[in-house]
């Protein structure tokens, strides 16, 4: 009772003070470094039914400066599932006095264009007040309803770098009977929990956090800021039902989606057996399956009905020759079982610079992507079906090294998904160049790249027209000027993909003829861009994502008659955080150079940070290494 | 050098040249030869290739009260390669006034043909799968993609649309991203009732430019606004003239840097309404000259009517505004700055009040229209002569100088006149100076909407970017310290405004160490008339680096040099287009480090662009204890033709690599 008694204090203490955004409220430790902070908040989900939830929004952040316009901008989605509605704006100044409000026909009503899809639900409304009199505080209240309650909204208060938080509450009421799981991240104790026979209510509350700043190679995001995602354990969605208490769970509710839909045609049926028959080996089986489908489908994303959560079927892929990820998936495993091979339908969290989603410990639906797979231990092979081009069995870094949902007969399992090595990932490069009298280079440079590092080399062979790739690659490399005249691509399709790449690459003037002195920088094309900055203090561990392996050997011949004055001296770094070397060698009219730098997946603590700016530093200059040559005295 | 830009012909319809030509495919027709060529020769890397494109655009009697206009599109298009899919999602635009007079879309078929086994085999779009989707207040978007896609496939579609806008007769592309094989447009205009004229632009011939005359009657039949009205109809004669091109193998439109807009490029017809006749006692005329359409645009609520409105409400706050301003300068500077520094500009793009001045001006934001014209109400107020001036923006492209097409135009800025002076006034972009214009405005002229609407050039070529950087380095122990400060250009000023506008100086001097090839140290930075726009930006700040090494390779141009040729791709379709010309220097005062002498220095030269359209030199002397370099490039005006593009790329090949020449120092020993 008596926890109860103060909570409900707190909470009219607190809408009261919540009222004026004056900047005298503001405290400076959240506005140093800042260019805005979020002065209160409350998003309130009231779970009403397995298949109903209400949120109600609200929120207030003042803005400091012009990069902080952008959090004074109000958007928000819905479709058919999820109504939006009673939307208000409010805007004030410095002192916490009102300047206006927003009326509802000012909310813009926008049809989402995601730039990939043909056809989508969605549509947003959004709103700004276009205000520019710094500091200005805008606050902004909305509900939505939600017919299914599959994926619910997570509390995420402090919503980039530079932006501080006064004060933000996460309110979650469900009915009395309801099981609510949620996972907390970064949240310093345990949510006030107050139980009665009309409902249950969860609160969370952060209170004056401060501003963080960016850091090269920081941690995700979810292990800086507090946040806390939620899922039910029963909901239902679009008329079906399902409980979400485990991943094999949710898989269940996956499974009655795609229920019924892998039913092939005859004509495909028959075209399976005739591309298979003849085969007995497993793996060129699927092979010769997945090759069918880049040949005959192509990705078109179409974003309609249950949240997008249902595939199209079988029969709808194989006549229009076109699906989303879900409907090419669907299809692939369904071609696969008319072959007689086990596959799996997958559900996963893509892109390679976003969370990667899964937690095994809390089910819930935080996916944006399907994949295939036919699981056979260590030899499984992982099919990205929207592409027409991918290697079998590549992942990369759009789906590989996460954890991803496989649905099987009996529900959902956690799997992993292939993680790249330093040696899955080269880059070996053999350079062959010569340079002249005035300091013009011709060079021929063969490449092999392979894994995540041939990611780039397999788009511009596939995704770029042969215009589009020649100006790209006249463009892309760091020479003051040049040209490509010729190039060739090879490639060699496998688990782990490689490109061979020949390029034909003249620099006029790229050594420098000075008197009687020739200036050479000879590691032509690889060197480091990344200079850290010393003078600030590390918060966050850093994070190395990806691991690769550079290997170069330059041979460059220059004119006779030179003799060389100054040789850099060679460099070799091996540490915690990778090894590197240079060495260069003048021989005659012959400069060689070696450069091997490797990197792998790694996590240093933030004490570390003084020493990798150091190692970074050291590996700038020593790629920008000259060797300076004085003509011979006759 | 204008007269490549502005390649545009103009003609009243319509002049005979006959030739015979036939588009070389039917509808519907697709034969198993069609699927042979692998390559076509008009583009070879083509990843999609137009085979034909066929429009037309007639007159209809309506039942809305007036004409109808029909506009009907049939493509052929063959896919080469998987890159090429894209080709195959469709979009078409419908204008839809407020909901109100819909274009109608009729008529619509899509077939997709592959080979297979030899035969040809169709696959129809269903229904379902032609999407409807509201785009924006005045525009629903139907769109769909091919069904049964494969490399070779041949996909068709046709369709009508049905548009009660009689005076927007739609325009014709010939060229775009895609190569076309075949690209014909054939218009039918009852010429005794609307005058239209006509705009042909680009580099390609037609294979037919032809026409023939008719004879058509319209029935027009207008039900009235309500159930109650009584249904009126009434015939109209007229003759035809029925006009019809074509081009055959257009090469594909491609992007290229230092363009203003490669609209100006594209082979294109366009159409303009100049009057409509219904009957000799009842003209209307649509285009006019310059001084009707003034005097229209004058009597337009959104534009003239809201100006002239007197703006009685404003009179407190220009009061507060302008307090203590002694003359007219300051008076009409501190009220140019009071919108430039309180008002956000949420479209930089708009020629009319979207809303009303009192709104925009309670809201302190809206489009560059609203804000200009409010500066030039709030002039006008003020008793100033204060008079829009409208132009079209260098994306936008080049706005007929003669004819008053008021579509052409995409922006409008403020023309007034203080004493003997008379200043354009952008007030919509918050880092530009008194009397000063963002580059994107000077794309030849500006016409000003007043009693006499005078013409204003605003060439490139009459603009200068000047650039002072010099450096002052003196000898301590082992070390050289350095003052370097630079004085920006009116547009890189801008620039720098917009950067700092957004970082601490000392961040931004954190960014430029960065940018330095070796470690200096830079301290003290000072950035002078940071939030005086209409002063020339300057940033001043300290360096010092380690001297010591028995031999010491020096480039004297270490800051602020042009280090990549802006110029990098081989060859050039179209002229290079700067926004401005450049008279960059660099200047460098040096002690020779104590215990050192001069081994080497660069040569000292100096290079001409074609005779005098550009000068590049670096003038380098020593003794024994001082060196002094000049390192000047000017480039004298801001359009190239492509023939001159490699003449350009070698110049600034040079430039680059002498400033990146070295001096040598040699430890005395």
């Amino acid at each position: 009772m008596k926890t109860l008694f103060s909570f409900l204090f707190f909470c009219c203490f607190y809408t009261l003070q919540a009222q004026d955004y004056s900047m005298l409220f503001l405290p400076d430790s959240l506005t140093k470094k800042a260019d805005a902070v979020k002065r209160y908040e409350e998003l309130h989900i009231i779970i009403k039914s397995i298949g109903k939830a209400v949120i109600k929004h609200k929120y207030a952040v003042t803005i400091l400066n012009e990069q902080g316009d952008e959090y004074a901008e109000y958007g928000n989605y819905y479709d058919k599932l999820q109504d939006l509605s009673d939307i208000s704006g409010t805007l004030f100044d410095a002192f916490g006095k009102k300047i206006k409000t927003v009326k509802k026909r000012d909310i813009a009503d926008v049809s989402v264009e995601d730039g990939m899809s043909l056809m989508m639900d969605d549509r947003w409304k959004r709103h700004s007040f276009f205000w520019r009199q710094y500091p200005y505080t805008v606050e902004y209240e909305d509900e939505q309803e939600y017919s299914g309650t599959f994926h619910l909204p997570s509390w995420q208060p402090v919503e980039d770098e530079n932006y501080g938080v006064q004060q933000s509450r996460f309110v979650v009421e469900t009915p009395a009977d309801y099981q609510l799981h949620y996972k907390q991240f970064n949240y310093p104790g345990e949510p006030v929990i107050v139980k009665s026979a009309s409902g249950n209510t969860y609160t969370w509350e952060i209170k004056n956090a401060p501003p963080v700043a960016y850091e090269t190679f920081h941690p995700s995001y979810t292990e800086i800021f507090p946040s806390v995602y939620i899922a039910p354990s029963q909901f239902s969605v679009g008329g079906y039902t399902g409980n979400m208490d485990s991943w094999q769970n949710l898989g269940k509710f996956i499974i009655e989606l795609n229920n019924g839909k892998d039913v092939l045609p005859d004509k495909t049926k028959q075209e399976v057996h005739q591309l298979t028959d003849g085969i007995t080996d497993t793996k060129e089986k699927i092979a010769a399956l997945y090759k069918y489908l880049q040949n005959n489908t192509r990705y078109i994303s179409i974003q309609l009905g249950i949240g997008g959560w249902q595939p199209f079927d079988a029969n709808y892929v194989a006549t229009k020759r076109y699906g989303d990820c879900k409907a090419l998936s669907n299809y692939m495993v369904s071609l696969l079982k008319e072959a007689g091979i086990k596959a799996n339908y997958v559900l996963i969290k893509a892109g390679s610079h976003v969370s990667k989603g899964l937690w095994e410990d809390f089910p819930a639906p935080y996916f944006n992507h399907a994949v295939a797979c036919v699981p056979n231990g260590k030899d499984t092979i992982w099919l990205e079906c929207t592409s027409q081009t991918e290697a079998a069995g590549f992942m990369g870094s759009f789906t590989g090294d996460r954890k991803a949902l496989l649905i099987a007969d009996d529900g959902g399992h956690v799997v992993n998904t292939p993680s790249y090595t330093s040696n899955d990932n080269l880059q070996l490069r053999k350079i062959n160049a010569s340079i002249d009298e005035t300091g013009n280079l011709i060079s021929d440079v063969n490449t092999h790249f392979t894994g995540i590092q041939q990611e780039l080399q397999h788009s511009l062979i596939h995704d770029a027209s042969k215009e589009q790739r020649t100006k790209y690659l006249n463009s892309v490399i760091n020479l003051p000027t040049y040209n490509i005249d010729n190039y060739n691509y090879k490639e060699q399709p496998g688990i782990i993909p490689a490109v061979d790449e020949y390029l034909h690459i003249t620099s006029p003037g790229y050594a420098t003829v000075s008197g009687k002195r020739l200036f050479v920088q000879p590691n032509l094309f690889n060197k480091s861009t990344t200079k850290l900055s010393k003078d600030s203090v590390r918060k966050y561990p850093i994070e190395y994502p990806n691991a690769y392996k550079d290997a170069d050997t330059i041979n460059i011949t220059i004119p006779a008659g030179y003799i060389p004055e100054a040789i850099p001296s060679n460099t070799s770094i091996s540490n915690k955080f990778g090894t590197y070397s240079i060495s260069f060698k003048v021989t005659g009219d012959q400069i060689e150079v070696l450069r091997v730098q490797i990197r792998d997946k790694a996590r240093y603590p933030a004490s570390d940070y003084a020493d990798l700016v150091k190692f970074y530093d050291d590996i700038y200059k020593a790629d920008r290494s000259r060797i300076v040559f004085i003509k011979k005295e006759n | 050098m204008r007269n490549i830009r502005t390649l545009v012909y103009v003609s009243t319809l319509f002049f005979f040249l006959s030739a015979t030509a036939q588009s070389p495919l039917k509808y519907g027709v697709v034969k198993p030869e069609d699927f042979a060529p692998t390559v076509y020769s008009i583009d070879s890397n083509a990843d999609a290739v137009v085979l034909t494109d066929i429009g037309s655009s007639s007159f209809e009697g309506g039942v809305t009260g007036n004409f109808s206009l029909v506009y009907k599109e049939q493509k052929r298009m063959r896919i080469m390669n998987k890159n090429g899919f894209d080709a195959a999602t469709i979009k078409i635009m419908l204008y839809i006034e407020n909901y109100a007079n819909e274009e109608k879309l009729d008529n619509f078929e899509a077939v997709t043909y592959n080979l297979e086994n030899g035969q040809v085999v169709a696959t129809k779009l269903d229904k379902a799968s032609l999407f409807k989707d509201k785009y924006d207040d005045n525009h629903i978007v139907r769109k769909f993609t091919f069904p049964n896609i494969k490399e070779g496939s041949i996909i068709e579609y046709r369709y009508t649309v049905i548009s009660p806008y009689y005076t927007h007769l739609r325009p014709w592309d010939f060229q775009a991203s895609l190569p076309r094989l075949w690209s014909e447009y054939t218009v039918t205009i009852p010429n005794e009732i609307f005058d239209y004229v006509m705009f042909k632009q680009g580099y390609h011939p037609y294979a037919i430019d032809t026409s023939t005359s008719g004879y058509e009657t319209y029935n027009i039949v207008d039900r009235g606004t309500s159930a109650s009205d009584r249904s009126e109809s009434f015939s109209l004669h007229s003759k035809t003239i029925t006009a019809r091109w074509a081009m055959k193998d257009v090469p594909a439109l491609k992007p290229e840097k230092y363009i203003t807009s490669l609209d100006n490029y594209r082979a294109r017809l366009e159409f303009q309404l100049k009057r409509i006749k219904y009957s000799e006692s009842h003209i209307v005329e649509y285009m006019g000259d310059w001084y009707q359409l003034t005097e229209k645009l004058m009597k337009f609520d959104d534009f003239g009517v809201a100006i002239n409105a007197g703006n009685g409400w404003m009179g407190d706050d220009l009061k507060k505004i302008t307090a203590g301003a002694t003359d007219d300068y300051s008076k009409a500077k501190k009220v140019y700055e009071y919108f430039r520094d309180n008002f956000t500009c949420t479209s930089h793009e708009g020629l009319y009040v979207t809303t009303t001045l009192k709104k925009a001006f309670d809201s302190k934001s809206g489009s560059v229209s609203d804000i200009n014209l409010l500066l030039v109400a709030a002039l006008k107020h003020l008793n100033f002569v204060a008079e829009p001036a409208i132009l079209s923006t260098r994306d936008n492209g080049v706005a007929n100088e003669m004819y008053p097409l008021i579509n052409r135009f995409n922006y409008v800025v403020c023309h007034v006149q203080v004493g003997d002076h008379s200043y354009l006034l952008d007030a919509s972009d918050n880092k530009m100076g008194f009397g000063k214009l963002p580059e994107e405005t000077y794309n030849g002229s500006a016409r000003v909407i007043g009693e006499i609407p005078i013409l204003i050039t605003l060439s490139p070529d009459s603009l200068k970017e000047t650039k002072l950087t010099s450096l002052f380095a003196v000898n301590e122990d082992d070390t050289i310290s350095a003052t370097l400060s630079t004085q920006y250009g009116d547009f890189e000023s801008r620039e720098m405004r917009e950067k700092l506008s957004k970082m601490q100086p000392d961040d931004y001097l954190k960014e430029v160490k960065q940018s330095y090839s070796f470690d200096p140290e830079l301290s003290n930075i000072e950035i002078d008339s940071l939030k005086i726009p209409e002063e020339p930006l300057g940033v001043k700040y300290d360096l010092k680096f380690a001297f010591s090494d028995d031999i010491v390779y020096f480039n004297p141009v270490f800051a602020d040099v042009m280090k990549e040729n802006p110029f990098k791709s081989a060859e050039r379709f179209y002229p290079v287009e700067m926004p401005a010309c450049t008279d960059d220097t660099y200047l460098l005062n040096m002690e020779v480090p104590k215990g050192y002498k001069v081994e080497e220095l660069p040569k000292s030269t100096r290079v001409m662009l074609n005779e005098d359209e550009g000068m590049f030199e670096y003038i380098i002397q020593a003794n024994a204890d001082h060196i002094q370099l000049r390192c000047r490039t000017q480039i004298k005006k801001a359009t190239f033709e492509p023939e001159d593009y490699e003449t350009l790329r070698n110049f600034f090949a040079f430039i680059v690599q002498k400033e990146g020449e070295q001096i040598v120092f040699k430890k005395i020993k």
